[in-house]
C-alpha cells in the first residue's frame, strides 16, 4: 500500500554566535572594531554595543553607544568615554547580538563579546614646507600634525630627531598652531649642512608613554647658480641693437636663488642677496672692461658718454654665496648652467647710442 | 550720520591705470581686500567699517559689521588680529563687532558665518586704521607681471600716509591685449618700439619688429604713443602718437623724413671729418650720419614737437670736445652751421709728470672730462651757442708722465686711476699752456654713522653705497661700499676731489632707505639717521581675480625726475598668493 504523509514544518530554533575582528586587536579609544555575527535562522536580529569603566565588563554603561541592525557584519566606533559626562575612560566594550524568531524563541549560543580598550597612540603626520627642492644652508621648516582622541593635547609631547645623514644637526623648535580640529601642528626648522636623502624622525607620545613614530625622507641638493628672472630693458635679439636716446637705467628686476635671491627675499641673516658684475664694452674693440665698483642690480647708461650711433655691450653676471663661475666664452651674449634648462647667469645688451 | 564702505568679495571694481588711490589714513582697501573662497560663485558678502577713515587713539574704536545683513539664524565667529596678536576671538550672534583702536595699522578682520548659504560662509578684510596726524606721501607704485605675454607693465599712483602699516588691498593688473604691428618703409623693415600708455607713459612695453616689419606685444586698453627706430639709416624714426591696441594688425608707416643738410668745422674754418651727428626732436631722433672730406652731412628727421637737440661727436684724435645745444624745432630752417669756437681750439698739455708726494705715478689711467663753452650752431633762423663736453683719456708711463693729449683748455677735471683702489679727481686748466705736472693726493679716509631712525643707536650690518657723480661719474670711477660695523660705524676710503651720492640701506629692514645727494669727503656728516620705515603690503591679482605671483613691486619716487625717478625706493616680488610687502620711507606724523 502506499500513501503520502504530510507534516508541518518544525520551526527550528536560531543560534548566533560572534567571531571576534582577525588582525584588528588591539582595540583604542576612539577606533574601530568589527565584528562579524554567524547567524542561523534568526528571523530578526540587533546589536548592542556599551563602554565599560573597567577590564571586564563590570563597570558598564547602561545606555548603548551603538545599536546597529539590518547587517552581520558591524561597525563600532569605540567610545573615549564610557558616558558622555566624561567621567570615566572606556576600558572595555561589550558587544551583543540578539535574535529572535518569528515565535520569540531567543537565539541560544553565546551571542556576546568582551573586548579590552586599550589607550590609544597619538596620530601623527609629518610633512616639510613646499618647494621644488631643498638646499644645503637654506632654512626649511618641518610640521608635525598630532592629535589624540583620549589624551588632552597638551600632555602629548613630539620629539623631533635626525637620523641621517647628520644626526647631530638641530632642529629649532619655531611655533605650535592649534588646528582648531582637536589637533596641533608643531614646526621646527631646519638647516641641512650636506647634500643627501635627509631622513627625520618625529615620535608623539602621549602621558602613559604610548607613542607614534613617523620618518620624512627629504631630497637635499647644492646650493645651485642664481637665475636673471626678469630684467628692464629689453635685450635685443640677436644681431640687433637696443637704441638708446636719453641715460637709461639698465636693472635686473628678479633674481631666483635659493637663499640670495634678488630682490631679498628675507630680512633673515641667513639670507642674503644677489651680487651683479656689471661690464662694458665700447667702440667694437675686443675689451670689456668693469664698471668699476658697481655689485647692484642696475647701472645707468648715459649716450652723452658715447658717439651717436655707437654700438654698446653692457653685459650682466649675477652670483650667489658660491659664486659659481661662468663657464661660458666671453663671445657669448647669455649663459647659464647647462644642468639647469632656462636659468641664465649672464645677460648681454647690445646698445645703440641715438 | 557717518559714511561707511563696502567691499564686495566678488566683481570688485578695478582701478584703471593712472587711479590714484590714498592709503593710510583708514579704512578699508578701496578696490580690494575681503577674500571668500565662495566668491567665485557669486556671492556678495562683504565688511562695512565705521568710521570710515578710523584714526587710533586711546578711545578709539571701529565697528565692522557683515553686509549684506545677515539673517537672525546665522551665528558668527569673529576675529580681529593686529602686529601678530588677537585682539578679538569671538562666537557672537550679532553681524557686527566693535574693536578698540589704540594703536595705528592694519587690523585683520575675519568673521565666519555659521548657517549662511553656501559661498557666503566667511569674510575677512585688512583695515587700516590711521596714526593722528599723519603727514601723506605720494609714490608711484608699477607692477611688472613675471612675463611681458601675461600682462604688460602696471603702474598707478599712491598717497600713503604715515605713522602706521598700510595695507593697499587688491591691486588688480590689466591683463591687456595682444596686438600686432607691421613696420613698414614702404616693406618691412626690422625695428626697435617703444610703447607709452597715455596715461602713465612710464609704464613702457618695448618689442622688436623682425626683419618683416612684424612685432607682437601686449598692450594696456588704452591709446599709447609709439616710438619706433627702426635698424639702418634708410628710414627715420618716428613716433606715433595715438595708437589703439586692436585685433588687426597695424601698419606703422615711416620713411625718410625731412633730410637736414649741413657741415661741421673747426674753429678755423677747416672741414672736420669723421664727425657723428644726430639730431633729435621732442626725443625722437633723427637718423645718424658721419661727416664726409668736406665737413658736410644728411640726417633723416621727422618735423614736428618743440624742441630739437643737436648733437657732434668729433674724432678722438681732433681732441675737441663733444658738441651739443638745444633750439627750438621750428628754427630748423635751411642748412645747419656747426662750427666750433676759437676758445675750444685743443692745445697740448705738453708731457704731464704725475706723481704723489714726489713719487711718480705709472701706468695710472687719466680721463679729462668737464664741459665749456665750445661751438655756436647756426641756422637760417637762428644761431646759439653749444657746450662742449670734454672725454678725453690717456695713460701715464712707468716713469709717470702723460704725454700726447690735446685738450681744450679751461677749467676741466682729470680723474687719475693709479689702482683698483686709488683714485683722485684733480683740476686742470690748460689755458695757461702746457701743464708740467699733477700732484695727486692719496684716497682719503671718511667716517660716518648709520643711526637708528629713532633713539639714535647704530644700524649694524646697515650698508653704504658711494656711488660717484660728476667728473668721478663721468671717467668711470669706481662706486664704494662700506658696512656697518657693531656700533653703526662705517668708513671708507673715497678719491678726493671726488663727489658721492650716499646710499644708506638696512638689509634688516630696521630702516627705510636714505640718499644724500652730491658730497665730497668733506661735506659728509658724522652720522646719518636713516628715516623710519612704514610697511606697505598688498596684493596683485590678474583681472582683479586671480593671484599673480612673482611679479616684481617697485615703489617709485613721485617728484623725481630723470635717472633717480626710474630707480626704485623700494622692491618686492609677490609670494605664490600675489602677495608683496615692501618697506618705504614713513612719511611720519605731525
Amino acid at each position: 500500500m502506499t500513501g503520502c504523509f504530510y507534516i508541518d514544518s518544525i520551526e527550528v530554533h536560531p543560534s548566533v554566535s560572534l567571531t571576534p575582528p582577525a588582525g584588528s586587536l588591539p582595540i583604542y579609544r576612539g577606533g574601530h572594531v568589527q565584528v562579524t555575527a554567524h547567524l542561523d535562522h534568526p528571523d530578526r536580529f540587533e546589536w548592542t554595543a556599551v563602554a565599560c569603566a573597567d577590564p571586564y565588563g563590570q563597570a558598564c554603561s547602561a545606555t548603548p553607544f551603538a545599536q546597529p541592525s539590518g547587517s552581520s557584519v558591524a561597525d563600532f566606533a569605540v567610545p573615549v568615554w564610557v558616558s558622555g559626562d566624561r567621567a570615566a575612560l572606556t576600558r572595555s566594550i561589550h558587544v551583543r547580538v540578539t535574535a529572535h524568531d518569528d515565535r520569540g524563541a531567543l537565539a541560544g549560543g553565546d551571542p556576546s563579546i568582551q573586548y579590552t580598550v586599550d589607550d590609544a597612540p597619538p596620530a601623527l603626520v609629518l610633512a616639510s614646507s613646499p618647494a621644488p627642492h631643498y638646499t644645503v644652508g637654506a632654512p626649511l621648516e618641518l610640521f608635525a600634525k598630532y592629535s589624540d582622541p583620549d589624551d588632552d593635547l597638551a600632555a602629548v609631547s613630539v620629539a623631533w630627531q635626525v637620523v641621517a645623514p647628520d644626526p647631530a644637526a638641530a632642529l629649532a623648535p619655531l611655533r605650535s598652531i592649534d588646528g582648531g580640529d582637536g589637533s596641533r601642528t608643531q614646526v621646527v626648522e631646519l638647516v641641512p649642512s650636506v647634500t643627501g636623502a635627509w631622513r627625520i624622525q618625529a615620535a608623539a607620545a602621549d602621558p602613559i608613554g604610548t607613542t607614534t613614530t613617523q620618518q620624512l625622507e627629504l631630497d637635499v641638493e647644492q646650493d645651485h647658480p642664481p637665475c636673471l628672472a626678469q630684467w628692464q630693458p629689453i635685450v635685443p635679439p640677436e644681431g640687433a641693437a637696443l637704441p638708446i636716446t636719453e641715460p637709461t637705467r639698465f636693472q635686473i628686476q628678479r633674481v631666483t636663488d635659493d637663499l640670495d635671491a634678488y630682490p631679498r627675499s628675507s630680512s633673515d641673516p641667513r639670507f642674503g642677496t644677489t651680487t651683479f658684475a656689471w661690464s662694458i664694452r665700447a667702440g667694437g674693440g675686443t675689451d670689456r672692461q668693469p664698471v668699476a665698483g658697481v655689485t647692484g642690480n642696475a647701472v645707468a647708461l648715459d649716450p652723452a658718454a658715447f658717439a651717436p650711433g655707437q654700438i654698446v655691450e653692457l653685459r650682466v653676471e649675477a652670483f650667489d654665496r658660491t659664486h659659481t663661475a661662468i663657464s661660458c666664452p666671453d663671445a657669448a651674449a647669455s649663459c647659464g648652467d647647462p644642468a639647469l634648462p632656462g636659468c641664465l647667469q649672464r645677460q648681454t645688451w647690445r646698445v645703440e647710442i641715438r | 550720520m557717518r559714511a561707511a564702505i563696502a567691499i564686495a568679495v566678488a566683481g570688485l571694481a578695478g582701478c584703471s591705470s593712472g587711479d590714484r588711490s590714498s592709503y593710510g589714513g583708514g579704512g578699508v582697501p578701496g578696490d580690494a581686500g575681503a577674500a571668500d573662497p565662495g566668491g567665485s560663485s557669486g556671492c556678495t558678502l562683504g565688511l562695512t567699517v565705521q568710521p570710515q577713515a578710523p584714526i587710533a587713539g586711546p578711545m578709539a574704536a571701529v565697528t565692522a559689521t557683515v553686509a549684506p545683513p545677515q539673517s537672525s539664524l546665522i551665528s558668527y565667529r569673529w576675529h580681529v588680529e593686529h602686529d601678530g596678536a588677537v585682539i578679538s576671538d569671538v562666537a557672537s550672534t550679532a553681524g557686527a563687532i566693535e574693536f578698540a583702536t589704540p594703536d595705528p595699522g592694519i587690523y585683520d578682520v575675519s568673521v565666519t558665518l555659521t548657517g549662511a548659504p553656501a559661498g557666503c560662509a566667511a569674510v575677512s578684510a585688512p583695515i587700516n586704521v590711521g596714526a593722528s596726524g599723519a603727514r601723506s606721501q605720494s609714490f608711484r607704485m608699477r607692477i611688472v607681471p613675471p612675463d611681458p605675454t601675461v600682462a604688460p607693465a602696471f603702474e598707478k599712483s599712491v598717497l600713503i600716509r604715515g605713522g602706521a602699516a598700510v595695507d593697499l588691498g587688491v591691486t588688480p593688473v590689466d591683463a591687456g591685449m595682444a596686438t600686432s604691428f607691421l613696420v613698414t618703409a614702404p616693406t618691412g623693415i626690422a625695428a626697435y618700439l617703444r610703447f607709452s600708455p597715455a596715461s602713465v607713459p612710464e609704464a613702457v612695453v618695448e618689442g622688436f619688429a623682425d626683419a618683416t616689419g612684424y612685432v607682437a606685444v601686449r598692450l594696456a586698453p588704452q591709446l599709447h604713443s609709439v616710438l619706433v627706430i627702426p635698424t639702418g639709416a634708410t628710414a627715420a624714426p618716428r613716433r606715433f602718437p595715438a595708437v589703439a591696441p586692436g585685433i588687426a594688425t597695424t601698419q606703422l608707416l615711416l620713411d625718410a623724413g625731412t633730410p637736414i643738410r649741413g657741415a661741421v668745422r673747426a674753429p678755423d674754418g677747416a672741414a672736420i671729418a669723421g664727425a657723428t651727428v644726430q639730431l633729435s626732436i621732442d626725443g625722437v631722433p633723427s637718423t645718424v650720419a658721419t661727416t664726409a672730406a668736406d665737413g658736410s652731412f644728411t640726417v633723416g628727421l621727422v618735423l614736428g614737437g618743440a624742441t630739437a637737440t643737436v648733437e657732434v661727436m668729433p674724432p678722438a684724435a681732433s681732441g675737441l670736445p663733444r658738441l651739443s645745444a638745444s633750439l627750438a624745432a621750428t628754427a630748423l630752417v635751411g642748412a645747419l652751421d656747426l662750427r666750433y669756437t676759437a676758445n675750444a681750439a685743443p692745445v697740448a698739455l705738453g708731457d704731464v709728470r704725475l706723481a704723489r708726494a714726489g713719487a711718480p705715478l705709472g701706468d695710472a689711467r687719466v680721463t679729462i672730462v668737464g664741459s665749456l663753452p665750445a661751438g655756436r650752431f647756426a641756422t637760417d633762423a637762428t644761431a646759439i651757442a653749444a657746450t662742449g663736453t670734454v672725454r678725453i683719456a690717456g695713460r701715464t708711463d712707468p716713469q709717470g708722465v702723460l704725454a700726447g693729449l690735446r685738450v681744450s683748455p679751461g677749467p676741466l677735471s682729470a680723474v687719475v686711476v693709479a689702482g683698483p683702489a686709488d683714485v683722485a679727481v684733480v683740476a686742470v686748466d690748460a689755458s695757461s699752456g702746457p701743464i708740467a705736472s699733477l700732484e695727486v693726493p692719496p684716497m682719503q679716509p671718511i667716517a660716518t654713522a648709520a643711526l637708528a631712525p629713532a633713539g639714535g643707536a647704530g644700524l649694524a650690518g646697515a650698508t653704504l653705497d658711494l656711488v660717484p657723480v660728476g667728473a668721478l661719474a663721468a671717467a668711470g670711477g669706481p662706486e664704494l661700499h662700506a658696512t656697518a660695523g657693531a656700533d653703526g660705524a662705517l668708513s671708507a676710503l673715497v678719491a678726493p676731489g671726488g663727489h658721492y651720492d650716499l646710499r644708506f640701506r638696512d638689509p634688516a629692514a630696521r630702516a627705510a632707505p636714505l640718499t644724500i645727494a652730491d658730497r665730497v669727503a668733506a661735506s659728509i656728516a658724522t652720522s646719518y639717521r636713516l628715516p623710519a620705515a612704514l610697511a606697505i603690503r598688498g596684493t596683485v591679482q590678474l583681472g582683479g581675480n586671480q593671484a599673480l605671483p612673482s611679479a616684481v613691486v617697485q615703489v617709485l619716487c613721485d617728484a623725481c625726475s630723470g635717472l633717480e625717478r626710474a630707480t626704485p625706493i623700494a622692491e618686492a616680488v609677490s609670494d605664490g598668493a600675489g602677495r608683496f610687502v615692501v618697506t618705504v620711507p614713513d612719511p611720519g606724523t605731525m
